[in-house]
């Protein structure tokens, strides 16, 4: 039917018009209920989506004709958001032109859907749609939002953009982002000089978007502005406006972008301000670090002189070692590597150190020391300790700094002197406690012997090698009190120290891993096997193992040994002890209630116990479990349980293939359970029930 | 009698609407709903033109091309409807052998001028 409409032609024959005439009563009889109304519509905005060109206008006419468009007026009255939403949506989907006055009012309505809604529909149904839009929100455009907006306005027909620069004054600064953006968009230039005052706004984002305008259209009037409010702005704005700056600026801005590579102090700004000044005068910053002088290149190396090639390898040979090397060596005399140092570095012209700053020149030679005078300056060390312990306060004039080197371009000793004045006022402010040695007593120091260096060069160390007791090879480095005074213990002849590996065979290697397992995870229980093992087993090793864990767990539970008759039968302990104390105290409160409802003679002494303890409800609990046992226990009843317990635990018989047992009956009336009343439903009605 | 052509297309409604525009263009149309059907009715007749948009179930529109060109071996001209953005189902097609594309929302009067075309070649 609606085929026939969209593609009915004034060029039909009259059996065709006379078809199409029938349709059209036909169908303003459908459209009559309601429901079919309903349906016309949503075909109609199906088809709206799926058809272009003429047959989309013919629809649209379609649409109107019928009268459906009242439909979505009515919507638009009604009460309920999502109502009103979707009369906004068919009325701007059909494009009903005469909706657009009755639309106008929603564009402030309290709610979001709606509003924005009727701002679609406006800007969509007349060209003055976006004036009046700009002219009269009141609320903030969305991004989201002005992307749809402009969205529409693209896919216009024959769109002519209003100046949105009479938008720039507008008090909503969101219509004013807008308009700028629209500006850019339609690349309407006519409004610098509001553009250039927009560049001054306290919002950011219009800031950013003003600068772009700038940037687009090439306003060089905003240069000074930019520059201006460069310094007060935040990161995005200063590198937004370097990249304007960097599209129209000059060579007259050079100056501003290098103060702002001088001072600005993050890299992403500083490394934009240096881009925008390669943008504006390229290749303005070379290389330059590490770069040889052109006077370096400019004689000819062939041609110099044999001065000239010396000075060069005296440049290349003389450096400054900073750590002294000392090397002992036993006969050889050398001078003393500190002075020497010293002497070194006057001599030396460091003004080309950076070239080879760390290799060492052939011809110095490190300095040695002989032991004897590493030994002599020991000695003096500890002499000046035992005679004064405490650390005398120096001042910095005293303290000699010869030790360190300094590489510098001047003379150094006017160095050493400056530092020395500079730090004139440091003082090394510490020392000792005056207490320390009364309470610690004499020191340690004191007490040194000293050693007679010429004694330890007389020890023939030869001595160790040569053949002889203990006592002769030690007696040379021992005083004869000392070796009178110690005990060297020998050792006993009669020792039987085998090193020699140990083989068990494999039966004995399993009861050995055996026995550490036991060791690991058994407990009083396995007494009775260890006794087993102990008759049978003869290796004395596993006997000795045995016999250790017999120990160990007869020490935990010295009163209940097993014997070996009774192999199986368990220690007369409660089984609530080891929980009662690990738990916390409502836990105990619930095991003593199990023991008052089923305890026997076993949990008598662990109630006892409770009854000592200080808390009140807790003895309370432990008195009413107790007497509930006793009343048990002296009934009987306890030892029948016990019995009839202990009988269920014996396993003394084989499990044999009977036929099933009858199971006992549950409490539904019908008998058996659930699963059985299941599974005995009839196939069939199973199937008629679930389809 | 007139021009055969296979018409592909799941959406019934739009497919109503280029059928009878086609037919009313003086063609024989053969509706498909799916690429299953398409693939049957290929191996018993031959159309003078298809019609066939590119998403469908079970079969797509460019497997369609790929099946009447490399596995049939025929060339009958094929054109496509595809929606808007579909670069790159495009591109495929006309790689594979498509011969025309349109693109959503149709103008069934734009599509009957373009068939007119392909067939009139």
């Amino acid at each position: 039917m609606i085929r026939e409409f969209l593609f009915y032609e004034d060029s039909n024959n009259k059996e065709e018009k006379k078809n199409y005439l029938d349709l059209k009563i036909q169908i303003r009889e459908l459209i009559k209920d309601s429901f079919d109304r309903k349906i016309l519509t949503e075909i109609l905005l199906d088809l709206r989506k799926d058809l272009s060109g003429q047959s989309q206008e013919v629809l649209l006419k379609l649409y109107v004709d019928l009268g459906l468009h009242h439909d979505a007026y009515d919507k638009l009255t009604s009460l309920r958001w999502p109502t009103i939403s979707k009369g906004i949506l068919e009325l701007t989907a059909m494009n009903v032109s005469e909706s657009y006055g009755m639309i106008l009012k929603l564009i402030n309505h309290r709610n979001g859907t709606i509003r924005k809604q009727a701002e679609l529909a406006i800007v969509n149904l007349k060209e003055e749609g976006i004036s009046f839009f700009l002219d009269n929100t009141k609320y903030k455009i969305s991004e989201w939002q002005q992307l749809k907006l402009l969205d529409v306005l693209r896919h216009k027909e024959n769109f002519t953009p209003p100046q949105f620069s009479l938008w720039l004054t507008s008090n909503n600064t969101h219509v004013v982002l807008f308009s700028l953006r629209l500006i850019k968009y339609y690349k309407q230039s006519d409004a610098i000089k509001s553009i250039v005052t927009l560049l001054k706004h306290k919002n950011n984002s219009i800031k950013m978007e003003a600068i772009d305008c700038t940037k687009e259209f090439y306003v060089f009037e905003g240069l000074a502005t930019l520059k201006l409010i460069y310094w007060k702005s935040n990161m995005g704005v200063k590198i937004a406006i370097l990249d304007a700056i960097g599209e129209i600026g000059s060579n007259d801005d050079l100056e501003f972008l290098k103060i702002a590579a001088q001072k600005e102090k993050i890299h992403n700004i500083k490394s934009k301000v240096l881009g925008t000044i390669n943008k504006i005068e390229p290749e303005h910053y070379v290389p330059t670090k590490n770069i040889q002088d052109l006077s370096y290149y400019s004689k000819d190396s062939e041609s110099a002189t044999e001065e000239e090639l010396q000075n060069q390898a005296c440049l290349l040979e003389e450096h400054v070692n900073t750590e002294p090397v000392v090397r002992l060596q036993n006969e050889a005399e050398a001078e003393f590597v500190g002075q020497e140092i010293e002497d070194k570095i006057g001599e030396i012209d460091i003004s080309n150190s950076d070239e080879h700053p760390l290799e060492v020149s052939e011809k110095e030679e490190a300095s040695v020391l002989t032991i004897q005078q590493l030994e002599e300056i020991t000695l003096e060390h500890d002499q000046r300790l035992i005679e004064n312990p405490f650390v005398e306060e120096k001042s910095l004039e005293q303290l000699s700094f010869d030790f360190l080197p300094v590489i510098v371009e001047n003379d150094i000793q006017v160095i050493q002197e400056e530092m020395m004045e500079e730090c004139s006022d440091f003082n090394i402010g510490f020392s000792l406690d005056e207490d320390f040695h009364q309470e610690t007593g004499d020191s340690s120091i004191e007490n040194i012997e000293q050693v007679d260096l010429e004694d330890i060069e007389a020890i023939d160390w030869n001595i160790l090698f040569n053949s002889g007791t203990l006592e002769e090879k030690i007696a040379p480095f021992f005083e004869k009190d000392e070796i009178a005074n110690e005990k060297v213990s020998e050792f006993p002849e009669n020792h039987n120290l085998s090193i020699s590996p140990i083989f068990l065979d494999d039966a004995d290697l399993e009861t050995m891993v055996l026995l550490e397992d036991i060791d690991d995870l058994g407990d009083e229980r396995e007494l009775a096997l260890l006794h087993q093992l102990l008759k049978e087993e003869s290796s004395p090793i596993i006997v000795d193992r045995v016999n250790e864990l017999i120990e160990k767990f007869s020490q935990k539970y010295s009163d209940d040994i097993l014997t070996e008759e009774k192999p199986f039968e368990r220690h007369d302990k409660s089984v609530f002890e080891a929980l009662f104390e690990l738990s916390d105290r409502e836990t105990r409160i619930v095991l003593l209630n199990e023991m008052a409802a089923s305890g026997g003679a076993k949990e008598i002494s662990l109630v006892k116990r409770v009854l000592n303890e200080k808390d009140q409800e807790l003895k309370k609990l432990a008195q009413i479990a107790l007497e509930k046992i006793s009343e048990r226990k002296s009934s009987g009843a306890q030892q029948e349980f016990d019995q009839q317990l202990s009988h269920l635990l014996r396993i003394d018989f084989e499990l044999t293939l009977e036929s099933g047992a009858e199971t006992p009956q549950t409490n539904r009336p019908s008998g058996g359970t659930l699963f059985d009343h299941l599974c005995s439903f009839p196939n069939n009605f199973y199937n008629s029930k679930n389809g | 009698m007139g021009k055969q052509v296979l018409l592909a297309d799941d959406d019934q409604l739009l497919a109503s609407l280029i059928n009878f525009r086609l037919k009313k263009g003086g063609y024989e149309v053969h509706h498909s709903v799916n690429g299953k059907e398409v693939k049957e009715y290929l191996q018993h007749h031959k159309p003078d033109i298809i019609v066939s948009d590119i998403m469908m179930p079970y079969f797509s529109g460019i497997e369609l091309i790929d099946f009447v060109r490399n596995e049939l071996n025929l060339t009958t001209p094929i054109i496509i409807i595809s929606s808007a953005g579909n670069e790159q189902n495009v591109l495929s097609a006309f790689e594979l052998g498509a011969n025309d594309f349109i693109t959503k929302p149709v103008s069934p009067t734009e599509l009957l001028v373009r068939v007119a075309r392909e067939l009139n070649k």
